[in-house]
């Protein structure tokens, strides 16, 4: 067992790293654009809406897609962190249980953040352009979503789990 | 807890150590120590049983039941 953590543990940290890489990657072009203008950029994509560089939304939206963003790179981040718990073989731990509870709750935060952001943009874009998007569906926020809540209900299975290793650790 | 283990009086019956009985039944003096004080939720027959061995005595020679002790 302790082979397979320390191997997902190993993939979880080239997967930070990736994302560390995604977001300063990101950044960088968010603010070229601010600085350097349009000239360079075709199109950009905003919550999953394509949209012209010239559009006066973006400069609006690009902060919110970060701040999005930002739930993920904590979540991960808090991940991460149980990971390397896990492979010091500390499993029912409060530190597991809070942990697990708050990656929970940041997915579900950002599933609705992502939602509502979303669908302003998208009726903006909609009275910009007079174009009636026809075409809503719910998988980009059911997914997180039940993530969310399967680390929530997670958390309160290793609570009791928690309990039973203490009266077996004091079972003579 | 309205269980009392009376294992004291037993060992002193018996002239034995605690570290002594813990080794001759295989768990470690802290696991005895949590035994005596009362503090463990639940004993193995395979414990009691090797205890009972050891001090040559009676499952009922170690444990007492006392209601009116509050449980912990």
């Amino acid at each position: 067992m302790n082979n397979k953590l320390n191997l997902f543990s190993r993939i979880t940290n080239i997967i930070w790293y990736i994302l560390l890489i995604i977001t300063a990657v990101f950044f960088f072009l968010g603010m070229s654009f601010y600085f350097k203008g349009t000239n360079e950029i075709s199109r950009i994509s905003l919550f999953e809406i394509q949209l012209e560089p010239e559009n006066s939304l973006i400069p609006y939206f690009i902060p919110m897609a970060f701040i999005t963003w930002s739930f993920v790179i904590y979540g991960f981040f808090l991940f991460k962190k149980l990971i390397h718990q896990f492979k010091k073989r500390l499993f029912f731990t409060d530190f597991a249980i809070q942990t697990l509870k708050r990656i929970g709750y940041v997915l579900i935060a950002y599933t609705f953040l992502n939602s509502i952001i979303k669908n302003i943009l998208e009726h903006l874009v909609e009275q910009q352009t007079n174009i009636r998007n026809s075409d809503y569906t719910l998988s980009p926020f059911i997914y997180p979503l039940l993530l969310g809540f399967f680390f929530i209900i997670l958390s309160e299975v290793f609570k009791v789990a928690k309990i039973t290793k203490q009266e077996n650790d004091l079972t003579i | 807890m309205p269980i009392i283990i009376n294992l004291d009086v037993m060992l002193a019956k018996r002239k034995m150590k605690s570290n002594e009985l813990a080794e001759k039944i295989g768990i470690t003096t802290a696991n005895l120590s949590i035994l005596k004080t009362g503090k463990a939720k639940a004993i193995r027959f395979s414990t009691l049983e090797a205890i009972c061995k050891e001090l040559d005595c009676q499952p009922a020679d170690i444990l007492e039941y006392n209601p009116s002790t509050s449980s912990g």
